[in-house]
């Protein structure tokens, strides 16, 4: 297995119009893990996707995939790559048969014994048209599509749209069953991250057109953290190193570092007493992105009532 | 390439059917009745024809793939667009021709050369096929870009009125004959009417063909334009 | 064996999985020699990426309460070692200090804490000799 990044980013750019997408995106995405790609709606996770297959010339900067470029081998890399598209519309009228009977030319890799085996893990019924399949069967043949040509990577935009519990449950397990377990890589986008995380190996979060962090799950999850201290202590916790949200709560605050360990010592130095407090990755996303550094009360004033 | 033509071939075939078969009996009741002159009662099945199949194709091609979304299904496949632009030409032209061929075998069949010489007929029939290939060269360059299939029709239709006034225009003395050339009705227009002294038969050929290679040419760049959709 | 994960909990999924298992072994519900199944069959039917299974499988081993049989997938080992009876032990020692802390938050000092123990080993105890019975 080559140790190769399989997907590069530097300093890429993109606009449309008035609207900067992307302004400056690093990103390197290692072979055989499982990445997710975490932005609110919006802050680009479809145009970077976009990019990467070689639908969209970025303005500026550079991207590689299996090191290749997208601007000029955009055949070459779609023929390696499997790619489940968000809310994909496919040719309704045909049959799945058909539709298989269709991609398959396109790749020098499928196949197809392999395509005849998921068809029937995924119990597909092979005579029915497209449109006539359920949500949850149209996802399971995106993704047989995507996996029938035995790619190396997989990007995946957002695929449990419009899927109810139980099926995006079911297309996590496919995922972790023929992706991970074929150690294929995987670049997975959402918005749901208490879904991404038990999957993902490593995430990557995209705030305003820029990577604001990039960090293995567990590590994300052993070193950012919340504290709680008492409302004294207040000048001290704005003072912390990788500060990502400060808070007044009543005769409380409360402020979430990146580096648990260096706020420690701080904190140890300092001589406060304070609570550490686990945080899950939804409430990590959410100080990443909408963390306030300065001050503000979350709750009005306690009044004395004598 | 052959899965692609099947495509649309599945598609579009049954506007095929359909043209055939709206052509063919316009041809084969016109003629029949007698209502007009053979030859002018020909010129309406043409101009029906040149008004209609070039519209029908080029708007059912790209734009009614891109308002359904489908088209971004293919374009994410590992094929280029060039390829996939040519299946669609080629049921283009299909889709163009065929209808012609059944309304010109259907006319001539019924009518044979009691008033107009069969050949004439089927010289006409031929340049308003030629003419339609060029239109819809045009048609479908220019409205490739679009996402809804009403929108390309209307911008098809005024194109059509658009060249027939224009190369009506051409007819002036004053304007030199070579200019005609350009139009995509000009096969229809110069040869066979009292069009004196126009270009020859290399410029009327080549010309058009030149203009619709480089039209062709542009529309596979934009094919894959995405950039509205952010 | 029984495994939930709470996907919203600020505990670690690592955590939550090795804690299960270790209170499985602890209950009786796993015992010594039993087959835990494979990595991939855990990822797969808790939807959980195959690398945190295979982390937490690693960690129960050199933990001493599983041990990994070349070829024949993972056991719960038939001798708790002593790593594992230190690790419960502090495991216990963090839920202890997570007790502590509660009560000095509630204004309990340790005397009461202790009077409050007993009561609740007892009560405990006795639920469970009446679980067995029934």
């Amino acid at each position: 297995m080559s140790e190769q990044p399989v997907i590069e980013m530097r300093g890429v750019a993109k606009s449309f119009g008035k609207n900067h997408v992307l302004r400056g995106v690093d990103l390197s995405v290692p072979a055989g893990q499982t990445f997710a790609f975490l932005g609110r709606n919006g802050a680009g996770k479809t145009t970077t996707i976009r990019m990467l297959l070689g639908l969209l010339k970025p303005d500026a900067g550079q991207v590689r995939v299996l090191g290749l470029d997208p601007r000029f081998q955009q055949l070459e890399i779609r023929r390696r790559v499997g790619y489940v598209a968000e809310d994909q519309v496919m040719f309704g009228w045909m049959r799945v048969k058909e539709l298989l009977a269709f991609i398959a030319p396109f790749y020098p890799t499928w196949d197809a014994a392999w395509a005849a085996e998921l068809v029937n893990r995924f119990e597909l019924p092979l005579a029915t048209r497209v449109k006539h399949l359920s949500k949850g069967q149209g996802v399971r043949v995106a993704l047989l599509l995507a996996l029938a040509h035995r790619p190396e990577l997989v990007i995946l935009d957002d695929p449990t749209l419009g899927l109810d519990p139980i099926m995006r449950k079911e297309f996590l397990r496919d995922l972790v069953s023929y992706l991970q377990g074929e150690k294929v890589s995987v670049f997975f986008s959402s918005h749901l991250l208490y879904e991404v995380e038990p999957v993902a190996d490593s995430v990557v979060i995209l705030d305003h057109g820029r990577i604001i962090r990039q960090a293995e799950t567990e590590d994300l999850r052993a070193n950012v953290k919340r504290i709680l201290a008492p409302a004294d202590a207040e000048e001290i916790l704005r003072g912390l190193p990788g500060l990502l949200d400060i808070t007044r709560a009543g005769r409380q605050v409360t402020a979430v570092v990146e580096t648990i360990a260096a706020a420690r010592t701080v904190l140890a130095a300092a001589n406060v007493t304070y609570q550490e407090i686990d945080l899950n990755l939804d409430e990590i996303f959410e100080a990443y992105v909408i963390g306030r550094k300065e001050t503000s009360n979350a709750q009005p004033p306690l009044e004395r009532v004598a | 390439m052959r899965n692609l033509l099947w495509k649309e071939w599945h598609e579009q075939s049954w506007k095929l059917g359909f043209a055939c078969i709206v052509l063919g009996a316009l041809a084969l009741i016109g003629m029949r009745s007698r209502i007009l002159a053979d030859q002018t009662m020909a010129m309406w099945v043409c101009c029906l024809g040149i008004m209609l199949l070039p519209l029908l194709s080029s708007t059912g091609l790209v734009p009614a793939e891109r308002s359904e979304g489908t088209l971004e299904s293919l374009l994410v496949l590992p094929v280029s667009a060039r390829k996939i632009l040519v299946a669609k030409t080629v049921m283009g032209i299909a889709l163009c021709v065929l209808p012609m061929i059944v309304a010109a075998l259907a006319s001539v069949l019924v009518t044979g050369n009691r008033e107009y010489p069969a050949s004439a007929m089927l010289g006409m029939y031929g340049r308003f096929t030629v003419a339609s290939l060029y239109l819809f060269i045009w048609m479908l360059a220019l409205t490739i870009h679009l996402p809804s299939e009403t929108r390309a029709g209307a911008l098809a239709m005024g194109m059509v009125i658009f060249w027939g006034l224009a190369t009506a225009g051409f007819a002036e003395p004053s304007t030199p004959r070579s200019l005609a050339a350009i139009s995509p009705l000009a096969p229809v227009y110069v040869y066979g009417s009292a069009f004196e002294r126009c270009p020859p038969l290399v410029v009327m050929v080549l010309v058009p063909a030149v203009i619709a290679v480089i039209l062709w040419n542009w529309a596979c760049k934009r094919l894959t334009n995405l950039e509205g959709r952010p | 064996m029984f495994i939930r994960i709470e996907t919203s909990s600020g505990l670690p999924i690592t955590r939550q999985i090795a804690d299960q298992i270790r209170s499985h072994s602890a209950s009786g519900a796993l015992l010594p020699g039993d087959r835990l199944p494979s990595v991939r069959q855990l990822a797969k039917e808790l939807a959980v990426n195959q690398n945190t299974i295979l982390r937490v499988y690693e960690r129960l081993t050199a933990e001493g309460l599983l041990e990994r049989r070349h070829g024949d997938g993972t056991y719960v080992s038939n001798a708790p070692s002593r790593g594992q009876a230190k690790a419960q032990r502090e495991l216990l020692i963090q839920e202890i200090d997570r007790l502590g802390h509660r009560a000095l938050d509630l204004g309990v000092d340790a005397a009461a804490v202790h009077k409050l123990m007993d009561e609740s080993f007892a009560r405990i105890q006795k639920e469970r000799a009446g679980n067995r019975k029934g």
